[in-house]
């Protein structure tokens, strides 16, 4: 709660800035839904490689969940890398507090907690879409889709805990963010190593796809239980490590002298 | 025992950057801040880390606050280990880096203040008594509904170390708190921040790498060189350490009816250190100044006296080019 204050104190210091955000937000999901859209011929009969519009709604609000995540969980780590660079980890570290949650409430601000209020509107909007789904199954696929999506972020902290060893994480992370844009996609028809790497070392297949597949009862029950302890295995193995990184990488930590 | 380094050791391991011959082979080597450092911190009050530039004294600061581990070596904090326990420590200490601010350039202070007081869960009313204490003992009572940005290097360094004040730390870190202040400037904060440190019992570790800055302000030192501790002691034997002693300047007119060579004779056994340059007098002592002062009547006609203490900065600043 200290943090948000502090940050929404500091975004109204900027008052144009601060009256646009939530019309931001708005139209960063509306444009999520217009692109498939349109590519459909503005037709909600539409179908993409076996998905019609109506089911795509289900990837495309839960694509925006995982940004939702993504600005609650991980944003503050994509700074780690200046910080721990530049020797400015200490400002986190004096304060009494865990550092993980400092990092993240440093970012925290009340625009990223709307995030998931948008996300929410957007998975009401895919519920809509498709008035026969099964409560449960839905249910079931939000928690999932939000596992998955802790899960695509959890990957990501790690990568730029690198840093206390590599140092700038700039482009790496982003080549990461680059296979990131694929989760607004369906991809269950991939196989081979596209398969593999989308489902195991960049995990987006639990983002969106395999919720909303699991909803659609688009797979087998077998699958469901496969691809459920499948996310629980990597979630367990990704965030071991990002604890194991994060203490060894405090003690790598060099920090910086008097300037 | 407030503070105890035993052999700590710190080392970095850089980079050697050497173009495109480095980037494919990259060559490392190891640079050592802190060597098997040994010192305790006893009893309340205010110790100087003195030491030339890269000496060693943020990462002295830096390793009793936790913010880094050593290599080896044992460090307690107010009976705690800073890297392992650093979270609960940090609930007793302030520090301040000089050099970084940690308030939030764009607000006002008061913000900062209060995201603090949430931080270390500093129940209001206390908070609003220390805040209104500590704002009218730096002079900031005007300033705090400024964001920093408005603010004058002096002023805001003054709410840096209110900010580190306003938990009521039991342990101060200031990491050159004065610096790229004018002396006006660190005269008055050195002020206020020995009355607050007086008047409060608070524990401090100081550094600067300006002794004169910190002459006469500390009970005692704490003077490291190259990661190495050279000196550790109070103000007392410090001077007795450096052998500090006061100096007499005289600039003479010639002798009077006693030959020279007898007079800087008599003079040398009464002073600790007589040099003469031209007709002028540089008697170092430690003692009496009359039996001099009468010598010098006798031996000289005098046309100006000039007594000095001498400094510790003077005292080192011989020792270094010795």
């Amino acid at each position: 709660m200290a943090y948000i204050r502090l940050n929404l104190r500091e975004m109204m210091a900027f008052r144009l800035n601060f009256t646009m955000v939530f019309f931001k937000m708005i139209t960063g999901i509306v444009q999520f839904f217009l692109f498939w859209f349109i590519l459909g011929g503005l037709s909600f009969d539409s179908t993409f490689n076996g998905w019609s519009f109506k089911e795509m709604g289900l990837i495309i609000a839960f694509s925006h969940l995982s940004l939702s995540v993504f600005q609650i969980l991980s944003l503050g780590f994509y700074f780690l890398p200046y910080l721990v660079v530049h020797g400015s980890l200490d400002s986190i570290l004096i304060l009494p507090e865990n550092p993980t949650k400092a990092l993240i409430g440093r970012v925290l601000s009340p625009e990223r907690l709307l995030t998931p209020i948008v996300s929410l509107i957007a998975v009401g909007i895919a519920y809509y879409l498709n008035p026969r789904l099964n409560p449960l199954l839905f249910l079931l696929g939000v928690i999932l889709a939000i596992a998955g999506s802790v899960l695509e972020n959890l990957v990501a902290m790690v990568f730029n805990l690198l840093s206390f060893w590599i140092g700038t994480m700039q482009a790496i992370v982003q080549v990461l963010n680059n296979f990131g844009v694929a989760k607004r996609f369906p991809l269950d028809g991939l196989g081979g190593a596209t398969g593999f790497l989308l489902t195991f070392i960049v995990p987006l297949f639990f983002v969106a796809t395999f919720p909303a597949s699991i909803i659609l009862q688009r797979v087998s029950v077998d699958m469901v239980m496969w691809g459920v302890a499948a996310l629980g295995t990597l979630l367990t193995i990704w965030f071991s490590l990002f604890r194991k990184l994060w203490q060894s990488g405090l003690k790598n930590y060099q920090s910086g002298g008097s300037l | 025992m407030l503070i105890l380094f035993s052999q700590v050791s710190k080392s970095y391991k850089i980079r050697l950057q050497n173009g495109l011959k480095g980037f494919l082979n990259p060559v490392f080597h190891e640079v050592s801040a802190v060597k098997d450092m040994s010192f305790s911190v006893d009893k309340p009050g205010i110790t100087g880390l003195i030491g030339e530039n890269g000496a060693g004294k943020s990462t002295l600061i830096k390793l009793m606050t936790g913010i880094l581990s050593p290599n080896s070596g044992y460090i307690s904090v107010l009976g705690m280990d800073p890297f392992k326990q650093r979270k609960e420590l940090m609930k007793k200490v302030g520090i301040v880096f000089g050099q970084r601010t940690i308030l939030r350039l764009t607000i006002p202070v008061r913000y900062s203040y209060e995201w603090l007081r949430d931080i270390y869960r500093v129940p209001k009313a206390i908070f609003n008594q220390r805040l209104e204490y500590l704002s009218e003992l730096f002079g900031i009572t005007d300033l705090i509904d400024r964001p920093p940005r408005e603010l004058s290097l002096g002023q805001r360094r003054k709410c840096d170390i209110v900010a580190a004040l306003l938990h009521g730390p039991d342990l101060l870190f200031l990491d050159e708190p004065s610096i790229g202040l004018d002396f006006k400037a660190k005269a008055k904060l050195r002020e206020l921040l020995v009355r607050y440190v007086r008047e409060n019992d608070v524990t401090t570790i100081i550094s600067s790498h300006d002794l004169a800055e910190l002459e006469n302000m500390c009970d005692d030192y704490i003077i490291i060189s190259n990661g190495q501790l050279q000196f550790r002691g109070t103000q007392e034997e410090l001077n007795h350490e450096l052998k500090l002693s006061n100096l007499l300047f005289v600039e003479t007119e010639g002798p009077r009816d006693v030959p020279v060579e007898t007079s800087l004779d008599g003079l040398k056994q009464l002073a600790t250190e007589v040099t003469q340059e031209g007709d002028t007098l540089k008697i170092s002592f430690d003692d009496s100044i009359e039996d001099i002062m009468k010598m010098l009547y006798e031996g000289f006609k005098i046309k100006d006296i000039r007594i000095k203490k001498q400094s510790l900065m003077d005292a080192l600043t011989v020792g270094d080019r010795q």
